[in-house]
């Protein structure tokens, strides 16, 4: 873990020091946009204020110290510290995701079981064929198109086309407010949800198959336990081993953000801030957002791993490499 | 007699695939975007491909004129095709000529006529799929379109099999200290939000469809890498590769000659996947606007232009949408199938 974290923020360093010049144009609005031959006074004096005329290795050992002192120090843009503007766009991406984690799972085991179940019945081909084409459906194009039908005022005026809350939102009573917000999560939960969903009822299917093929489960009904308990006791626990390491692989993006999905609706995410911090050239930020959102998402691959020693105990840590 | 036969024959092969379970419409669709993509100059140009009836015009305008302006065009460079508006002329009734499928080319701007509604009766020449708001015909955007789109990507995921292949069977055959180096190496690329690496490569080159190649190949070689090493771990310590070893051969005759063709099964599958994966990747940058350089159209960008007029232009956000959702269900499909043939 320590290893993958230096090599990031490595390569972030290196990312940011490669692109011309981005440290003196990027405080200083239009003006500095423009071709000078060399350095004003001005520019030197930003320089040296940053820290940036000093040697390469020298800023390298120094983005090191703030980083494990946990000093990110002020946006380059805004003059706010760093740590705010990420305080304020993480909650908001771990929030849209965990509701779009806990939706995503709580109809996709119970759709998956049933698809099971049904198995080459002619409405579970129909479920099948359905999730097959959401699942090929491109994100940004449904947001598109949801925002088109349901929010704009030529169709359907259901829904607000942009941003968390309503102009209005601090006039209201709380009730009011918390259905506010909801009102504003339904498009985009909506089209982070319907992707991954369709995907993981697929794959729940095929992993409750499997289990429902197995010596244990056929050991349990000749047993003669009636069906109930085989199906939910015995199969389904087993077949939702495979779901937990899913869970891993999906962490990069709940923390990273979806960075079309929160420009195209608005939402003030992770995904945002560094897309925006990216063509601002604010440095800080974007090292601030990628070693948070890169440990975050260490932290969350290595919670899985644990979590699917835990649910399985044929897997232990140091067979990984062979199992990979 | 001759073409019946033959057609017969396909009808045969098509049947027999299948009764196979192959899916011959993803096959079809495939089959449709290859060829649109090679065609694409030819399918939608404002030269148009025949001209029969010049008399007229030749009198009047004292210009030699070529008989084929489109073939002319495909071979002669864009300053030195004459600028000549075909298409009025033909209007008018000066010339008579045959367009290809569509008589528009996807760069020439009709600013008069911005945000037209997708027509498909009325006059000889109308925009088929309505125009973008520089008039700009969609459906000649969108064929040309595919051809960047799927260059664009075919060429990304050649490159990442290039990266995975060679990355993932060093590590999977010498295993040790190479591997867990490498390991980490993959780790850390996974690591990385991947669309957050795409935009400050992006931001450091010059957009053009090349670098663009380089960077979807560059992020999404990963899922390769560890196929590979992973199926070079299994065949490894098979016996005839063991036998090879021991008659003498190098490490690198072992892998290429003797391994990687025990992984190409696998490896198709996952291809097929990872092209569906690109072609989503490169509409995505496109859609925000650091996919392909500007007069380039791509289906990405038809849906950029789409997304700043939500309410009226519902043919710039239908249709390329529909394109992307086809070529992704395409090869998932071809990706589900190879892995049927190779599931062991």
């Amino acid at each position: 873990m320590i290893p993958t974290f230096v090599g990031i923020i490595t390569i972030t360093f290196f990312l940011i020091k490669l692109r011309p010049d981005a440290l003196t144009t990027a405080s200083m609005g239009p003006d500095g946009m423009k071709e000078s031959s060399g350095l004003d006074e001005f520019q030197t004096k930003m320089r040296a204020y940053y820290g940036l005329d000093q040697p390469l290795h020298v800023q390298y050992l120094k983005l090191w110290k703030n980083i494990l002192t946990l000093d990110f120090s002020e946006s380059r843009i805004d003059h706010r510290p760093v740590l705010t503007k990420i305080g304020e766009a993480l909650p908001i991406t771990l929030f849209f995701n965990l509701i779009t984690v806990f939706i995503v799972y709580s109809i996709s085991i119970p759709l998956g079981v049933y698809m099971a179940l049904h198995d080459g019945a002619r409405r579970e081909h129909l479920i099948a064929t359905v999730l097959y084409i959401l699942y090929a459906l491109p994100g940004f194009w449904v947001a598109l198109m949801v925002l088109k039908y349901f929010g704009s005022a030529e169709y359907l005026d259901m829904f607000p086309l942009s941003g968390l809350v309503s102009p209005y939102f601090s006039k209201l009573t709380w009730y009011q407010q918390v259905a506010d917000f909801l009102w504003h999560l339904v498009l985009p939960v909506f089209v982070m949800v319907y992707g991954s969903f369709a995907f993981l009822s697929r794959y729940m299917k095929s992993s409750f198959l499997e289990a429902l093929r197995s010596d244990y489960v056929r050991t349990a009904k000749a047993k003669g336990l009636n069906k109930a308990t085989v199906i939910y006791v015995h199969a389904l626990r087993n077949s939702v081993i495979p779901l937990v390491t899913l869970l891993g692989g999906l962490l990069p993006s709940l923390i990273g953000g979806s960075v079309i999905l929160e420009r195209i609706f608005s939402i003030p995410g992770m995904g945002k801030l560094a897309y925006d911090s990216f063509y601002a050239n604010d440095d800080t930020v974007i090292i601030a957002v990628v070693s948070i959102s890169s440990v975050l998402t260490m932290l969350g691959i290595f919670l899985s791993d644990i979590a699917y020693m835990a649910v399985d105990p044929r897997i232990r840590y140091g067979m990984q490499n062979e199992k990979a | 007699m001759r073409a019946p036969r033959l057609l017969a024959k396909i009808a045969d092969r098509i049947a027999a695939a299948r009764r196979d379970g192959a899916p011959v419409w993803a096959y079809f669709f495939l089959f449709l975007f290859v060829f649109t993509g090679t065609c694409a100059p030819v399918l939608s140009s404002s030269q148009p491909l025949l001209i029969y009836d010049k008399a007229d015009f030749e009198a009047k305008s004292g210009l030699s004129l070529k008989r084929s302006p489109l073939l002319y065009s495909l071979i002669l460079s864009d300053a030195q095709v004459e600028k000549i508006e075909y298409r009025k002329l033909v209007s008018k009734g000066e010339i008579g000529a045959v367009f290809t499928l569509i008589p528009y080319s996807p760069y020439e701007t009709e600013l008069e006529n911005y945000l037209k509604a997708p027509s498909l009766f009325g006059s000889r020449f109308k925009h088929y799929l309505g125009t973008d708001e520089n008039g700009r015909d969609v459906a000649a955007r969108l064929i040309r379109g595919t051809r960047n789109s799927l260059l664009v990507s075919l060429v990304a995921v050649g490159l990442a099999l290039m990266i995975g292949i060679a990355i993932g069977a060093t590590a999977g055959y010498f295993g040790g200290y190479v591997d867990s180096t490498i390991s980490r190496l993959i780790e850390i690329v996974i690591c990385f939000p991947k669309l957050i690496l795409i935009i400050a490569v992006m931001a450091l080159k010059k957009p053009s469809l090349l670098n663009l190649m380089i960077v979807i190949g560059l992020t999404s070689w990963t899922g390769i890498a560890r196929l590979v090493r992973g199926e070079v771990m299994r065949v490894r310590n098979y016996d005839y590769v063991q036998s090879a070893r021991a008659m003498g051969a190098s490490n690198w005759r072992i892998i290429f000659i003797h391994i990687l063709p025990a992984t190409a099964g696998p490896l198709s599958v996952t291809a097929a996947f990872d092209v569906a994966e690109a072609v989503l990747t490169e509409s995505a940058l496109s859609f925000l606007g650091i996919g392909v350089p500007i007069p380039e159209p791509s289906w990405g960008d038809v849906l950029k232009t789409a997304q700043d007029f939500p309410d009226i232009a519902w043919w710039m956000t239908l249709f390329p949408g529909l394109l992307i959702f086809l070529t992704v269900i395409t090869f998932n499909q071809i990706g589900d199938r190879l892995r049927q043939r190779f599931a062991r």
